[in-house]
Order: C-alpha cells, then sequence, then structure tokens
C-alpha cells in the first residue's frame, strides 16, 4: 500500500560533510538511520552523539559494500559519498583519479542502489536521495567531476521510470558550492589558479540536509525529483572567447 | 540579514496563485495577489487577508498602474496558462499569442517593472512558476517552449542578478490539481485530459515548495525545484512505424 511511513535511512559518505548534516537531521527527526563509511572512529563519535548506527565500508570495494548492505533495510537510501578527484582537468589528472571518482560517484552509487532496491520494492516503500551537483547540468569546466554528477542526473531520472509503479520517491539534490573537506581531498596540492576557499557565503552541510529533508518530508503523494541549491553569491554559465594563433595568420 | 517580508503573486485568483498566496499569508507574509477577476480576488483576500491587485499581466499600461506602489520583496510570476494541446499543426495563431504573451512576454515584463527596485533595495526574491514540460517533452511545442522560456528566463536572470543579493528560484511542477485544462481545452477533451486516476500534486504542495525557497538562509538561493506526483513520470521511447509506401 502506497503511503506507509518511512522510518529507518542509510546514509553513504556519512562520516564528514553533507553525509554527517543528513545523519545528524535524520536523527533529529526521528528516523533509524545507518551511516555508513570507510572511517570507523569518526563514525563511532557520530554515533555517540546522534544514535546513528555505524556501518563500515569501502566503497570501491563491491564484495565490502555487499557486505555491510547484506542485513539492512532501509526505507531512504540517501547516496551522497563522492569525491572529486581530478577535479582541475581531465589532461592533468592520474588514472587512480578518474577511477576514484566514477568508482565512488558513479558506479558505487549504482551497486548500493541495486543491492537495496529489490527489498525496497517488496516492500512496496522507499526514497531514493542522490547527492548531485550543480555541475551535473552546467559545465564548470571538470569533464571528470562533471561527466560523474551528469551520470548521477540521468541515474536518477532513469531511476524514476524504471521505478514506475512501485511507490518507490526518487529526489535528486544538486548543490552549488558547500563548505566540507571536498577541496582538500580533490585537491591536495591545489596550484595558484585553483579556488579552493571562495570569498562568499558558501552553503554549510546544514543547508544541503535542509534540501534533503524538504524533499523526504513531502506529502507521501509528492516526488520532489530536483532540488537545486546555490549559493546566493554563486553563479553559472559565462560565454568565452579565446583567440587562437592561427596557421595561416 | 535580509527578511523579505512582502509578496506579489500573479494569476493568484485561482489554482497554484491561490495556494501560493494562502500558504505565503499563513507564513505571515504580507501578499499582494494579482489577477484579472476582482471577484476571485475578494474572496481570496477575505480568506487571506491579501491586499487585491487587478490587472491583465499581457497590459503593459495596466501591469504599470498596478505595480506603481508596491515594492514587493517577493514576486511570483505564476500567471500562465496552456493551448495548443492538439499539436502545433492545429494550432489557433490566437492561441499561440496568448500562451507566449501570457507565460514569457507576460513574465518577462514583470521582471522588469519589478527587478530596478530589487537591485536598489538591494533585496528581492524572483520565483518563477515553470514546469516539467520546460525540460521533458511533454508532446506540446507551444507549452514546452514557453515554459523552456521560463526555465532560461530564471538561469540567466541569476548571472544578471550576480552581486545583487537578489535571488531566482524556478519551480518545476508536473500535474497539479487546477483549472489548467478547463481553460486549455473544450470540456469533452478537458474531462479526459483530467482523469489521471493518480493524486496530483495541489496547489498547496507548490506553496510550500515557494515557502522553502523564500524562506532559505539569505546565503541559500534554491534555484530549482522540480516535483512531481508520484505517480507522474516522464520520459519513454515510442516507436511509431511510418507507412512508406
Amino acid at each position: 500500500m502506497a503511503g506507509e511511513p518511512l522510518r529507518s535511512a542509510l546514509v553513504t559518505g556519512a562520516s564528514s560533510g553533507i553525509g554527517a548534516a543528513c545523519v545528524r537531521a535524520l536523527t533529529a527527526s526521528g528516523v533509524e538511520t545507518w551511516a555508513l563509511a570507510r572511517r570507523m572512529d569518526r563514525l563511532e563519535a557520530l554515533a555517540a552523539e546522534t544514535g546513528c548506527i555505524p556501518l563500515s565500508a569501502d566503497l570501491m570495494d563491491a564484495e565490502s559494500t555487499e557486505a555491510a548492505l547484506s542485513n539492512v533495510a532501509p526505507d531512504i537510501l540517501i547516496n551522497n559519498a563522492g569525491l572529486g578527484a581530478g577535479i582541475t582537468g581531465l589532461a592533468t589528472a592520474s588514472p587512480g583519479d578518474v577511477a576514484r571518482t566514477i568508482g565512488t560517484n558513479v558506479e558505487a552509487l549504482l551497486q548500493v542502489t541495486r543491492v537495496l532496491l529489490p527489498g525496497m520494492i517488496e516492500r512496496g516503500r522507499g526514497h531514493i536521495v542522490n547527492m548531485g551537483s550543480v555541475a551535473g547540468s552546467y559545465p564548470i569546466n571538470s569533464a571528470v567531476y562533471g561527466g560523474s554528477k551528469g551520470a548521477v542526473r540521468m541515474i536518477s531520472q532513469n531511476l524514476r521510470l524504471e521505478l514506475r509503479g512501485t511507490g518507490i520517491r526518487v529526489s535528486e539534490i544538486a548543490p552549488g558550492r558547500v563548505t566540507t573537506e571536498f577541496f582538500e581531498v580533490a585537491v591536495p596540492d591545489p596550484g595558484p589558479n585553483v579556488p579552493t576557499t571562495l570569498p562568499i557565503t558558501s552553503l554549510t552541510p546544514e543547508d544541503i540536509a535542509d534540501a534533503v529533508m524538504f524533499a523526504v518530508n513531502a506529502p507521501p503523494h509528492v516526488n520532489v525529483s530536483l532540488v537545486e541549491v546555490q549559493p546566493t553569491e554563486q553563479h553559472f554559465g559565462g560565454v568565452h572567447f579565446d583567440p587562437l594563433e592561427w596557421a595561416d595568420g | 540579514m535580509v527578511e523579505l517580508t512582502t509578496a506579489l503573486v500573479t494569476g493568484a485568483s485561482s489554482g497554484i496563485g491561490a495556494g501560493v498566496v494562502e500558504v505565503l499569508s499563513a507564513a505571515g507574509f504580507k501578499v499582494t495577489a494579482l489577477a484579472r477577476r476582482v471577484d476571485r480576488l475578494s474572496k481570496l483576500s477575505d480568506r487571506t487577508g491579501c491586499a487585491v491587485a487587478v490587472a491583465d499581466v499581457t497590459d503593459p499600461a495596466a501591469m504599470a498602474g498596478a505595480l506603481s506602489e508596491l515594492e514587493p520583496d517577493i514576486v511570483v510570476c505564476n500567471a500562465g496558462l496552456g493551448a495548443g494541446f492538439e499539436g502545433m499543426a492545429g494550432t489557433a495563431h490566437a492561441d499561440i499569442k496568448s500562451v507566449i504573451d501570457t507565460n514569457v512576454t507576460g513574465t518577462l515584463r514583470l521582471l522588469n517593472l519589478v527587478l530596478p527596485g530589487m537591485i536598489a533595495r538591494r533585496r528581492g526574491h524572483v520565483v518563477t512558476i515553470g514546469s516539467v514540460a520546460a525540460l521533458y517533452p511533454s508532446n506540446s511545442a507551444l507549452y514546452g517552449a514557453s515554459k523552456a522560456a521560463i526555465r532560461q528566463i530564471a538561469l540567466n536572470l541569476r548571472m544578471e542578478l550576480a552581486g545583487t543579493g537578489v535571488r531566482v528560484t524556478d519551480l518545476q511542477p508536473g500535474r497539479v490539481t487546477t483549472e489548467f485544462y478547463d481553460v486549455a481545452m473544450d470540456e469533452e477533451k478537458a474531462a479526459a485530459a483530467k482523469n489521471t486516476g493518480i493524486r496530483e500534486l495541489s496547489p498547496e504542495d507548490i506553496g510550500n515548495a515557494v515557502l522553502y525557497a523564500v524562506t532559505a538562509p539569505q546565503h541559500v538561493n534554491v534555484m530549482t525545484i522540480e516535483l512531481q506526483p508520484l505517480e507522474q513520470t516522464y520520459g519513454g521511447m515510442g516507436v511509431s512505424p511510418v507507412d512508406w509506401s
């Protein structure tokens, strides 16, 4: 029967940033929450603070992931784990950068969802919330990261169609710049041209958790399929002209 | 901290517009409801305490007059309609004119009137009511084009307004229970179009999405909210064999 309340959640990438904020928001609203990440020490601290259930797994390792998910049946899945290795350009990215960004942002999201979907379909209730990015819809000058989040955009949209008639909701939250460890991890050695900090008030992880909760708390007949949320002081787009020196003068 | 306290809602006499007026009024905003039908606005005013402005968004002089005394913090560009759902090949010129005049030109003209004040006061929030039809083909070139225009108006305004602090949000609803189809087509077709058998969005659902966007902290710009009934989806693939003989 459609409309049964959603009472439990699993958040990936829960040890810090947006994921940890989602865990705090969900537990505060009475949702039993599994917090999945690699860093068990951080998860234990979060568990002590929020009452969430820590779940240790490396999403780049399919066996580890499947084992960690074998005994959980969340109503809500927050596919948050993501990173930006190689964000400063494909030409200078390492093979590992490409593998980690696509492996985490795209493949692991698909694998976690694949493992948990059959149970949701059987129970006739579920809500999948994918953490996308403005980079999934607007070119921000990063083929690897933009490509990974563009994939998340299409995964979200196509899942909506695949799940027709099941009562399962699919939402995507597409943030702009958020204050997290993202850039420290993505660009450990930033050059002078890489804006790891910006002179604006960025979004906080709590702002993103608010968007997640707006989608999660919508009435049962409503599917919030996309929330794009950006700093007021950040915008996207532009037109560029870059004259070249031409061989024929 | 910029606190937004006043709002103008166009197309407010029914449907989404009236729903937005009700939600914003209940949340404590001082709302002006603008539409053509004064009798409906009076009833809405009795229910919600909103102020009333009577004007047609396609009439430049009337709009300039209606807005001359107003300095709204929030403008919800909601006035819109659909027509031409029988396909471009069979659409009357008058329908093309009325959809583009209302949905696109009316919105641009309204923004043209309110933005200078918002920029000067360094406070403002533009909310456009777009549609899922802006991104996903829904079998109406005319309506889809008008809402795709709204999408681009909102996205480009974000750039034009960079550094002003004025926020822009585009709401893209799927099916909402309103008089939309009664206006868009004849009675028989409207009855068929409305018979979805699903739980549709209500105007209040859209009002709540507007409320979420306008009450976000000032450093947060909720750019897009796409929402639709759980039981409605978009896309798919069709094959339609042609007789090539």
